[in-house]
């Protein structure tokens, strides 16, 4: 339809979308008085494969819909369809995961501040400004994966979290190193451990305080940062906003959200987060006999070498005689991926599958291959990853009493006709 | 509308730069509806202090034992103000209503732990 530029309804029209973006710019950019409010709402369920496994999809602020596992404090997991779409985890899908339900739900990137200090020359603070101005910016692409990732899947089960696979992620974070800001406060003579605490509290004062500590030379060897954008935007608020410890190839239980006290202490930190919590057997594959009590433990660290198939889920129909195409992702603790197999036999028979693009040796590494199902019937598809160091998967799972790291190869039947 | 009548528009846009960068969410609602049975007054009254309800309905049917570690590490560990006779309450409540001793269990939902092997350790078979 021709359309005069000049008559009184275009003009109006203009005059509008004029009007219409000044108040969206003003919206975006103001503060208390038209706050960045982010409203959320509820959907649909989801069923995850074990016993008392269906959960709701619910949208959170800053996030498409997700599969809550708790409410509050907010404990959401990752639909697994997302690992499929490739291997940088969206903002909007990234898991969240908290311990205390005290958590801050309005921050204010421009005042909020991170203080250093204990046994350092000049205690400091820095606010998010003074991090981005001061400091030479890193980057690295990094998964953060909790602790309890895959613990519903534990036999027998074990209390906690029931979590399926999602709840871990890979995103590139910027920011700038822990090593580069310790270095201005000047660590003291003596220094064992660098506590990190964040903005979210307990309900009440008896409950310890979410505090977790790394060793000095851990915390300075320039890979350990202090993130303040997660995948070129900055971190949603229940990913830590503004600032977040990034500990790459750690379990997330490190990876402290809001943070804004760091401290450097002279002795070992025993809090309880640390010496009661989040510790594993000191055996291989942290995995003691199941139904047992670990004798001796140790802080949580590393992650152990993890693989999934993402293409296919459980059940999927295939054709007899075409060609199926399989994608997956891998990741381990920071060797790095060095080789993927697959079997389309249960295991019978392994082929090497092909390597994606290296995003670094934090990163997922996606993976692809091809089999031919020549006669129609079930098939029993399974993905195991080799680490650099020669670290592999094993074929049946470990147990421990928290249900941490597990880490079998996983299994995915998918029927051809 | 007129040109002018940008000006007060563009002095609010102006002002609030200084606090352009609070990030404010609403978490949404929780679900707090406990099956009813003896003693759910007592977890209504004490276990949603913390921690929304679903940190107890997600679990799967836990023998009273399990209930039992649970509630203590509640109060030893996480400082609950909880009598000891609280605790038992609650364990007995969380036992018969979501755990191993519900009443016809057997016949009409989840196995029991020592038969989730199943479920547990290998997605569900397709045949």
């Amino acid at each position: 339809m021709p359309s005069d530029p000049h008559s009184p309804l275009s003009l109006n029209r203009r005059q509008f979308l004029q009007q219409t973006t000044w108040l969206g710019v003003g919206a975006l950019l103001s503060g208390p008085l038209v706050s960045r409010a982010f409203a959320a709402g509820n959907t649909d369920t989801v069923t995850l494969p074990f016993a008392n496994g269906t959960r709701p999809l619910v949208t959170y602020p800053q996030k498409r819909p997700l599969i809550r596992v708790t409410a509050r404090p907010p404990q959401l997991e990752t639909p697994f369809a997302v690992f499929n779409e490739g291997v940088i985890t969206p903002n909007d899908a990234f898991f969240v995961r908290y311990h205390l339900a005290n958590i801050p739900t309005a921050i204010d990137g421009a005042t909020f501040e991170l203080a250093l200090g204990g046994n350092v020359r000049t205690p400091a603070r820095f606010s998010v400004a003074d991090l981005k101005s001061q400091f030479e910016p890193f980057e690295v692409v990094a998964v953060n994966q909790c602790s309890g990732n895959s613990r519903g899947f534990f036999n027998p089960r074990v209390s906690g979290g029931q979590l399926g696979n999602g709840a871990m992620g890979n995103a590139r974070w910027k920011g700038v190193r822990l090593r580069d800001v310790l270095d201005r406060v000047g660590v003291g003579e003596g220094a064992r451990q660098v506590t990190f605490d964040g903005a979210d509290q307990s309900v009440i004062p008896a409950t310890p305080d979410f505090v977790k500590a790394l060793d000095i030379d851990h915390a300075r060897d320039g890979e350990v940062m202090i993130a303040y954008e997660m995948n070129g935007s900055e971190l949603p608020l229940l990913n830590g906003y503004p600032l977040r410890l990034v500990v790459p190839g750690y379990y997330g239980t490190y990876w402290i959200k809001h943070l804004n006290v760091v401290t450097v202490v002279n002795e070992p930190f025993s809090g309880f987060w640390m010496a009661k919590a989040y510790r594993i057997p000191d055996t291989p594959g942290a995995s003691v006999t199941p139904g047992t009590a670990p004798k001796t433990t140790v802080p949580i660290g590393r992650f152990n070498v993890r693989s999934f198939i993402t293409s296919h889920t459980e059940g999927a129909a295939i054709q007899t005689g075409r060609e199926t195409r399989l994608r997956g992702i891998a990741f381990d603790g920071g060797r790095g991926v060095r080789e993927i197999s697959f079997s389309a036999d249960g295991g019978r028979t392994w082929r090497e599958a092909k390597l994606g693009r290296d995003q670094g040796r934090y990163s997922f590494r996606e993976w692809t291959a091809t089999f031919l199902p020549a006669h129609a019937g079930p098939y029993e598809l399974k993905c195991r990853a080799t680490s650099g160091s020669g670290e592999t998967q094993p074929l049946s799972p470990n147990w421990n009493p928290a249900g941490y790291m597990r880490n079998v190869v996983e299994t995915v039947n998918v029927v051809a006709s | 509308m007129k040109r002018a009548s940008l000006f007060p528009l563009l002095a609010l846009w102006a002002t609030s730069f200084a606090f352009a960068t609070e990030l404010k969410i609403e978490l949404p609602p929780e679900r707090t509806d406990l099956k009813t049975g003896l003693h759910s007054d007592v977890a209504a009254a004490n276990c949603v202090t913390c921690h929304s309800w679903d940190y107890v309905t997600i679990q799967p049917l836990f023998p009273r034992a399990a209930w039992k570690a649970t509630v203590t590490k509640m109060r030893v560990t996480f400082g609950a103000p909880l009598a000891e006779n609280q605790i038992d309450d609650i364990v007995d409540y969380l036992a018969k209503t979501y755990g191993d001793e519900q009443p016809g269990l057997r016949e009409k939902v989840d196995p029991p732990v020592a038969e989730l092997r199943a479920n547990a350790d290998l997605p569900p078979k397709t045949k």
